[in-house]
């Protein structure tokens, strides 16, 4: 099949012609968009082009005059093209939904994501302990819980209808859908392409020219050791942030990411990235005197190792890996690879939050890396409030890292490489890129 | 005095004892997201009772003075009053740093609070909306400056899907109010004196359901009689002012408002063809147009916007000299300076990828030569413009609607 060659080969999209962007001004139906993929998941793509979220924020994100079209639901500002509205009863644990359309194929797309599936509404779920069972009762939709969820709307963005602005057409790519939610898009095709010059949009990292789109958060990399290693403390961690702030320092994150991403991303003493989490802050650093240079001396035979895995196609986590053994050797640790045994190990994880809500996006981390939830949590990463669930959040990231169950490494900007020519193309929270909007504007 | 007019004088009378356009009702914002925040503290188990020493962070988007001037203590004296918190000192078993930050539209306030009493570190977020006072408060938006004589002031914001402005004196005071037309319907504000601001008077008027395409206009214009109303979607209403809805039109044009000429009607209708371009048959550009002005007591003079983009005229000595350039979809021409003749207003990205800039120019009908005599730099994009006069200064005054990443931004040039 050709899309999956395209895969194999790596590709990305295009239809060209650069152009200075314009002033605001009103779309232009037709055309095609050109997409190169490089490194990126076609799936993701047709995840991005196929299907309508069930729920959208009132953010940035959303065109404003786009999002005034339909009222908002919920009391956070939520916007649906699906649900006419939703009500709460027995605490959070009974919600009861309105549909615009029927409720059977809601209630299908619901069960599909928010039990049984890898959608990360349901692992959210799951790590909470929280069970769903979804019915429909009329005309409505129902979702009952086995324990109190609040943050409902919060949840069901991670839900979408495959009533996308986009069919697959086969090797062609895709078409407009005029029975899109939302209305058929502006453009008439999406393509994928093999290079890179002929892409309209390019959604790998490369150093092309067009204007750079930067994904709402970033992704972080993460060290994950196990018990052992996180018992040896090789890297002087500590608890309570100081010795966190102090490698932190010595990991000098800043010099990876101007070697490797343009610069574009920063050092982190946190797990939740910006975007996901609020700026906090553990102390002051009053007139810390910066980290003492590297003292790298010849390792004992008997010196402790730590095994490192790492994705091999991860370039970012090969550079850390490569400061690691630097800083762990200064400590009297050498660094193996992973194949070899016995010694305590630690694996680096490039780990992208599947939402920006920061409770939802704890859970899933916690899902993710299998890290333990304190007893009674769910309540307070579910909760209705926003602020609650943020504070619960806060609170279990500050718990896990005091801990060392985790160590924060760097985060890293997502970004897409767009024509000029081409406006209104957002950028999902995973980093696929939305053209329900994107129009070509004159030449 | 007339009925309509009575009732607006009213109206302005009790202007001051509402609340602004688009604000967060009730008590102070500051006062809210603190108190919240310090509820949320005082509510922590085993939090502190004993002491407790605050140290404070200025995160994101937000300066430190005011963080420290502003924030803390009001803060300060919100765990005093509520006596739930030990002192707040520097001897307490208890410290918290607190971080206050912007991350979007919100202002954050998160503390990690460490005490003796409790098992691990807990943390205290509390976020709230930035309106108008939060960003005055905090400094989150620079004042900008204007460029000689004219200033570019912020009126406040408006609800969100804003597709055209309109500025028509409703209540016949002499000063012009302010028609606006969002997706869901058609608002009106007065002018407020005291506040410099307008303030909400009725709406929205709803707009009867329809499907809207993606690409989401409208037009307003005053035909002598009321206000007509387009869109995309499909409608055509009409609004007699002294009516409590919106009426069907019989006419199928959309309306492009023109600078008052009492010698002729106050606009022009074009046909909507595809997408959002239009054809305007009293223009001599016989191509699709987004926006077209004609100049006030001249038949010979038209200036517009074609579908490209592309700003275009026709001028008493023939076709422009003035350097061809792309602008937004609208134009407008109108005498903001009380000099005699109309000048240009158009909207533009001041560098590619850049947001908006609004532009205002020096023009003769011969359309020879553009002088600039105002630029003003947006965050975002200039969504709808419209001018009048309604400060009742005498002069024009340029309204204009900034569409952002939240709500949209009505905006204010006038010539002082």
């Amino acid at each position: 099949m050709r899309l999956a060659a395209m895969i194999a080969l790596s590709l990305l999209a295009t239809m060209a012609a650069p152009a200075p962007s314009e002033a605001r001004r009103a779309a232009v139906g037709g055309g095609e968009a050109s997409v190169y993929l490089g490194n990126v998941d076609l799936a993701l793509l047709a995840n991005a082009l196929e299907t309508t979220p069930l729920v959208e924020p009132r953010d940035r994100r959303i065109s404003p005059d786009l999002a005034a079209a339909w009222p908002t639901i919920g009391e956070e500002g939520a916007r649906s093209r699906f649900l006419a509205g939703l009500v709460s009863s027995d605490a959070g644990r009974l919600w009861t939904l309105v549909p615009h359309g029927d409720a059977k194929p809601l209630a299908g797309i619901l069960a599909a994501c928010l039990s049984g599936s890898d959608a990360w509404p349901a692992r959210a779920l799951r790590a909470a302990g929280t069970e769903v069972t979804v019915g429909t009762a009329g005309e409505r939709v129902t979702l009952s819980f086995s324990s109190p969820v609040g943050a409902v709307l919060a949840l069901l963005r991670g839900c979408a209808s495959p009533d996308g602005p986009f069919l697959a057409a086969g090797d062609s790519g895709w078409t407009a859908n005029p029975a899109a939610a939302g209305g058929r898009p502006h453009l008439d095709t999406v393509t994928v392409v093999t290079t890179p010059g002929e892409a309209a949009l390019l959604a790998a990292t490369s150093g092309a020219a067009g204007e750079l789109l930067v994904a709402p958060w970033p992704d972080v990399w993460l060290l994950v050791p196990d018990e052992a290693a996180k018992d040896a403390d090789p890297l002087d961690l500590g608890v309570a942030g100081e010795g966190l702030s102090r490698f932190s320092d010595e990991l000098a994150a800043d010099l990876i990411l101007a070697v490797h991403r343009g610069g574009r991303g920063a050092a982190t003493t946190h797990l939740l990235p910006p975007g996901v989490a609020p700026a906090r802050s553990m102390a002051v650093a009053l007139g810390r005197a910066p980290a003492p240079p590297l003292t790298l001396l010849p390792l004992p035979a008997d010196a402790p190792s730590l095994r490192v895995a790492h994705q091999a196609a991860d370039e970012l986590a090969g550079a850390l890996l490569e400061r690691l053994a630097l800083l762990l050797r200064a400590r009297g640790w050498a660094v193996t690879g992973a194949e070899s045994k016995g010694a305590p190990a630690a694996h680096i994880v490039r780990w992208r939050p599947s939402t920006p809500d920061t409770g939802l996006a704890l859970l899933t981390l916690a899902a993710d890396l299998d890290l333990p939830l304190p007893p009674d949590s769910a309540e307070g990463l579910l909760s209705a409030t926003r602020a609650e669930r943020t504070s619960a959040a806060l609170t279990i990231e500050r718990q896990w890292l005091d801990a060392r169950l985790v160590v924060p490494l760097l985060t890293a900007e997502r970004t897409l490489t767009v024509s000029p020519r081409l406006v209104g193309v957002r950028v999902r929270g995973d980093g696929a890129p939305v053209l329900d909007d994107a129009w070509w504007v004159s030449p | 005095m007339t009925r309509l007019s009575l009732v607006g004088f009213l109206v302005l009378a009790l202007v001051a004892l509402r609340p602004a356009v688009a604000q967060e009702p009730g008590e102070s914002s500051l006062t809210g997201w603190l108190d919240a925040f310090a509820r949320q503290l005082e509510g922590v188990p085993d939090g502190p009772r004993a002491g407790l020493s605050i140290q404070w962070v200025a995160g994101r988007g937000v300066e430190e003075r005011r963080v420290e001037r502003v924030v803390r203590p009001h803060l300060v004296r919100r765990l005093e009053r509520g006596a739930v918190v030990g002192p707040l000192n520097d001897d307490g078993d208890s410290a918290m740093v607190i971080t206050v930050s912007l991350e979007g539209d919100r202002v954050w306030a998160v503390g990690v609070l460490r005490s003796g009493g409790l098992a691990g570190p807990v943390a205290v977020a509390q976020d709230w909306p930035v309106d108008r006072e939060l960003e005055a408060l905090l400094g989150l938006r620079p004042a900008r400056p204007g460029q000689g004589r004219w200033s570019m002031e912020r009126l406040g914001t408006l609800p969100l899907g804003v597709l055209d402005l309109l500025l028509q004196d409703l209540d016949g005071d002499g000063r012009d109010d302010i028609v606006l037309l969002g997706v869901d319907g058609v608002r009106t504000y007065l002018w407020s004196p005291l506040e410099e601001r307008p303030s909400l008077d009725q709406g929205p008027l709803p707009l009867p359901r329809a499907p809207w395409p993606r690409a989401l206009e409208g037009w307003l214009a005053w035909d002598g009689a009321a206000v007509r109303v387009a869109t995309t979607a499909g409608h055509r209403m009409r609004w007699p002012i002294d009516g409590r809805a919106l009426l069907p039109d019989e006419e199928d044009g959309v309306p492009l408002s023109q600078a008052y000429d009492p010698s002729r009607a106050p606009l022009l209708l074009g046909r909507l063809g595809s997408g959002v371009d239009l054809t305007v048959p009293s223009t001599p550009q016989s191509g699709p147009l987004r926006d077209v002005a004609q100049w006030p007591g001249r038949d010979d003079v038209w200036l517009w916007v074609d579908a490209a983009g592309v700003l275009g005229g026709a001028g008493s000595a023939g076709p422009p000299t003035f350097r061809e350039r792309r602008v937004g979809d609208r134009l407008l021409l109108a005498d903001l300076d009380a000099n005699a003749g109309p000048e240009l207003v158009t909207s533009e990205a001041a560098l590619p990828g850049s947001p908006d800039r609004v532009r205002i120019e020096a023009v003769s009908p011969r359309l020879d030569v553009l002088t600039v005599l105002f630029e003003g730099s947006l965050d975002g994009a200039v969504r709808a413009m419209a001018a009048g006069d309604v400060d009742f200064d005498g002069r024009g005054d340029l309204l204009l609607v900034e569409e952002t990443a939240g709500a949209p931004v009505l905006w204010i040039v006038r010539r002082r």
